[in-house]
Formats: C-alpha cells, sequence, structure tokens
C-alpha cells in the first residue's frame, strides 16, 4: 500500500514545485505510473489466497480482491453494498467485542492483527486471521485501512485437537500415576505393619525378601513422584520477566555446595539477562549441573563451565555449560531429552526426567536445548533463552 | 440412663488402608471404641441415626470408591460442628486445589498418605495427638 500513498504524495509533491511544467505532459505522466502500479496491485491481489480488503474512514470496503468471495461466500457487489464494516456483520458474536476492539487500535493509527471466528454465507463457521495497517491519508484519498485476512479455519483446528489430547494425555499420565499412590502406600504400609509386629526381628530368610519389596516399592514411588512432577511442569503457568541469569547460577551453585574436592563449576563470562521466570530457570541450570555432577569421569576431576555465547538473533541468547564427563554416545543423543530415556542405566542414581524437565523448560520459555558430545571427552549442553530487557 | 462413650470414625474404603489408620489411632487411644466405615454412605447413615452420640474425631478419607470424600465431609460439617467434632481428612493428592477443598469443605487437618511409612506414621500420630487435646 505504500505505493498509493508514495504515489499520492509524488503527485501533490509534483504539482508544489513544478508550476511551470506543462499540466498535460504531468498527467500523462502520472496516469501512466498510475495505471501501471494498478496492473501491479491487481496480479497481486487477483492470485492471492488471501483476502485484500481497503477500508474507508467509515470502516466500509471500497475495494476487496477476488479471494474475499471464497473466503466469505458472498459476491463482492453485496460486499460493497453493505455502509458499515462487512466483515462485523458475518463475525461470530462472541469474537464480535474483540474484532471491534482491535478495529479500534487501526482508528488510532496502529497495525493490528486478529483471530476471529466469522459465519461463511454457507453457515460454516470459520476462523480468519486479519492484518490490519492503517494507510495514511492524504486529503482526497478514501483509503483508510488495508487488511490481509488468512483462512486459518484448519491450522486452528489443529491446534484445537492437539490441544485437547495434550490436555487427555496429561489427565491420563496424572490419573495414572495418582492411582499408583494408593497400592504403594499399602505395600508400604504393611512392611511397616509386619516389621512393628515383630520387634524382635524376622528369619533373615524373610527379612531379605521384605527389605527387597521395600527398595522397588520406594524405587516405584520415586518413579510415580517424577511422572507427576514432570506432567505439573506442563500446566503450570509461567509469570514472563527480566531475570538476572548471573544471580540464578549463583543459587544454584550455592546450593550445589559444597562440590566435592574433584569438582569444580565455573562461571567464566557475565551472564546475560533474560525473559523467564527465576524458580523455572533455577531448576533448568539446576537439572543440567547436577546432571554433569552425575555424570562425571570418575579418572579426572569434574571441570563444569558456564558461559555465554552469542545468537544470530540478536533477541536470544545461548549459555553453554560445557563439562568433561563421561559424554554421552552419539546413538544416544536423540534421545536424551526424551522423558525416562537414559544414557547410562547402571549404576547412576536417577528418575530420568531431569533432562526431559530441561528441554520442557526451555520450550515453556520459548527457547531450546542442544547437546554435543564425545564420550570420553565430555558434553556441552547449549541452552538459548529470549533476551530480556535490563533490569 | 445410659452413658455413651465417644467414638473414633474411620471412614476409607481401601481396607489396608482403614487398617494401618486404625492401628495408629488404637497406638495413641488403646481404650477408645472406633468405628470404621468401607463406604461414604454407610458412614452417614451411622451419623444420620446418631445425631447425639459423641465423636472423639472422624478420619476421613477423600478418595472414597462410591462418592467423592469431600461429600463426607460437608455433610459431617452439616451435623457436627468444628467445635464439637474435630476432622482429619487423609488422601493420597497432594494437589494443591485437592487440599484447599477439603479445608473449604470444613477439614481441620489434612494429611498426604506419604509413601514414607514413618513420616506418614508419625504425622497422623502428631495430627491425632494435637486434635484430641
Amino acid at each position: 500500500m505504500s505505493a498509493f500513498r508514495s504515489l499520492t504524495t509524488w503527485i501533490r509533491r509534483w504539482r508544489e514545485s513544478d508550476e511551470t511544467a506543462s499540466p498535460s505532459a504531468v498527467e500523462t505522466s502520472i496516469e501512466e505510473k498510475y495505471a501501471d502500479l494498478l496492473r501491479q496491485f491487481q496480479v497481486l491481489t487477483n492470485n492471492l489466497a488471501a483476502s485484500v480488503m481497503l477500508r474507508d474512514s467509515d470502516n466500509r470496503i471500497r475495494y476487496c480482491s477476488p479471494y474475499t468471495e471464497v473466503l466469505t461466500g458472498y459476491a463482492r457487489a453485496e460486499i460493497y453494498a453493505v455502509t458499515g464494516d462487512f466483515m462485523e456483520t458475518i463475525v461470530h458474536p462472541d469474537d464480535r467485542e474483540r474484532y471491534q476492539r482491535s478495529l479500534k487500535v487501526a482508528e488510532f493509527g496502529e497495525p493490528f492483527q486478529v483471530r476471529y471466528r466469522f459465519f461463511h454465507k454457507s453457515g460454516l463457521e470459520m476462523w480468519a486471521e486479519s492484518r490490519t495497517v492503517p494507510i495514511l491519508t492524504d486529503e482526497g484519498s478514501d483509503s483508510a485501512s488495508l487488511s490481509i485476512s488468512l483462512d486459518v479455519t484448519a491450522t486452528v483446528r489443529y491446534q484445537r485437537q492437539i490441544e485437547e489430547k495434550n490436555r487427555d494425555l496429561q489427565d491420563f499420565t496424572y490419573m495414572v500415576s495418582h492411582d499408583m499412590k494408593a497400592p504403594l502406600f499399602t505395600i508400604k504400609g504393611m512392611l511397616g505393619i509386619i516389621r512393628d509386629d515383630y520387634p524382635e526381628g524376622l528369619p533373615s530368610g524373610l527379612q531379605e525378601t521384605l527389605d527387597h519389596i521395600s527398595r522397588a516399592a520406594e524405587r516405584l514411588d520415586q518413579l510415580v513422584g517424577s511422572v507427576l512432577r514432570y506432567s505439573a511442569l506442563s500446566a503450570e503457568d509461567i509469570a514472563i520477566s527480566p531475570v538476572d541469569l548471573n544471580s540464578v547460577l549463583h543459587d544454584v551453585i550455592h546450593d550445589l555446595s559444597p562440590l566435592p574436592p574433584t569438582a569444580r563449576i565455573a562461571v567464566t563470562s557475565d551472564l546475560p539477562i533474560v525473559r523467564g521466570e527465576p524458580l523455572k530457570l533455577y531448576q533448568l541450570f539446576s537439572n543440567l549441573l547436577s546432571n554433569s555432577m552425575k555424570y562425571r569421569d570418575p579418572t579426572r576431576d569434574l571441570e563444569v563451565t558456564v558461559s555465554t555465547a552469542e545468537h544470530r538473533n540478536p533477541h536470544l541468547v545461548s549459555i553453554a555449560v560445557r563439562d568433561n564427563g563421561i559424554g554421552i554416545p552419539a546413538s544416544k543423543l536423540g534421545v536424551i531429552f526424551r522423558p525416562f530415556q537414559r544414557a547410562h542405566s547402571t549404576n547412576v542414581e536417577g528418575s530420568g526426567i531431569g533432562l526431559a524437565s530441561v528441554k520442557r523448560l526451555c520450550d515453556k520459555l520459548g527457547g531450546e536445548v542442544k547437546v554435543e558430545s564425545s564420550v570420553g571427552s565430555g558434553s556441552i549442553f547449549t541452552v538459548t533463552l529470549q533476551r530480556g530487557s535490563p533490569l | 440412663m445410659t452413658i455413651t462413650n465417644p467414638v473414633v470414625l474411620i471412614v476409607d474404603d481401601d481396607p489396608a488402608h482403614l487398617l494401618l489408620t486404625k492401628r495408629v489411632v488404637q497406638g495413641i487411644l488403646p481404650s477408645i471404641e472406633i468405628m470404621s466405615f468401607a463406604k461414604g454412605a454407610e458412614a452417614r447413615l451411622w451419623l444420620r441415626k446418631h445425631v447425639d452420640h459423641p465423636i472423639a474425631l472422624a478420619l476421613v478419607d477423600l478418595n472414597l470408591g462410591d462418592e467423592s470424600g469431600l461429600l463426607m465431609v460437608h455433610e459431617m460439617r452439616d451435623l457436627r460442628s468444628r467445635e464439637s467434632v474435630p476432622l482429619l481428612s487423609l488422601s493420597t493428592s497432594d494437589l494443591v486445589t485437592d487440599i484447599q477443598a477439603a479445608y473449604a469443605a470444613g477439614a481441620d487437618i489434612y494429611l498426604t498418605k506419604s509413601l514414607h511409612d514413618a513420616e506418614f506414621k508419625a504425622s497422623l500420630s502428631a495430627a491425632v495427638r494435637f486434635l484430641m487435646r
């Protein structure tokens, strides 16, 4: 649309500055230029799988592209006949207020984007996403805004389905793990009763059997707890604010201390301010550092460094956590961020949700986590987060 | 004139959980009579029939099979005031919403059925002692 704007501005300037020019020559050249622009505009709008609309200051649609007929089911003549905003006449009643509110924003000269339901002429309920930009009008121009509207019905439908499936899955996970708690409580309680009833001790064979049951119940208890904590992570909302990662890392390292004399964690550069929630960022880095501590190489001192790395996108920033631990086999790299997948199943305590939680936390914060690793030399976990404005 | 001794009411549909709770209460109050119910409906029937029977303490599991334990707590509070019956609610859930709902319904204490046997016994004993002061 800036082409239209510059055209009208250009015409005005021409008229003001060059009064000596032959009017007919000027007009011919204007007409040619205008006709050329109009052709370009029509080729574009006629072939776009989106509805392009030009509205006047009363929001009446003065022009709309052919696709508008496909989107709404109404003929263009019907659309032009409506004296106010045509879209407002077909918008879903529940979305009308939101739609009207966003239209007001455009009246103040700000672009807006809105997603709303409307009724196709056939009666079908559909979803549209419209982006409207105000047009700075010169005197005499009757265009006040330009909107481009897309049919997002299928997208919204898929999104709903995914959300619903996620909710079902979450409910299921919660229910299953919760229902496991009751029988577990029974097993452990009954073991306690046996111990209480035989204060002088049990025959050694029986004692050993009971100890096995007790340990198995303990392990199951930990697993159920992990599943519940992990599923709670996706249900929780995060309140985003700027967070200084220096203080987060300070707390994480403080809480891991005292470190064994053979382990060192160093923050080697000033860390950025990112968008997030202090507790979630604490959990994220606490999980990563605990992970390095767990999977250390017993033959050498553990060195962990935390440093900032620039990201190609200036709105993002990466933080690298590098260790010289045992490393992760290439075959396992693809699965370590999935819950209950462990690269080293033997002799290291863990519930298998540490790295899955890291990934889920990164997702929630609008970031990501990547890993590079080689067996024997160590791993680098790179967390990318959104930069926060200075505190 | 008959003197009715106060009883302790335990409602839990899981027989093993009922046994565990009962043993803890018996350990603290060895001579008190315990009325135990596996179904909320049975407990509510007893409550309606014995409106004047003193209750020293009620322990109600919130995950009853036949109905919500919350309903039981509500009904108990309709029939007996907070002053007359201390009410301890038990659940495997540690969800904040479940805990809030139990207190809103009229529970005096909410106790999670902790999977650590010793911890559960210790907290249940302390709660019972506290409510029986």
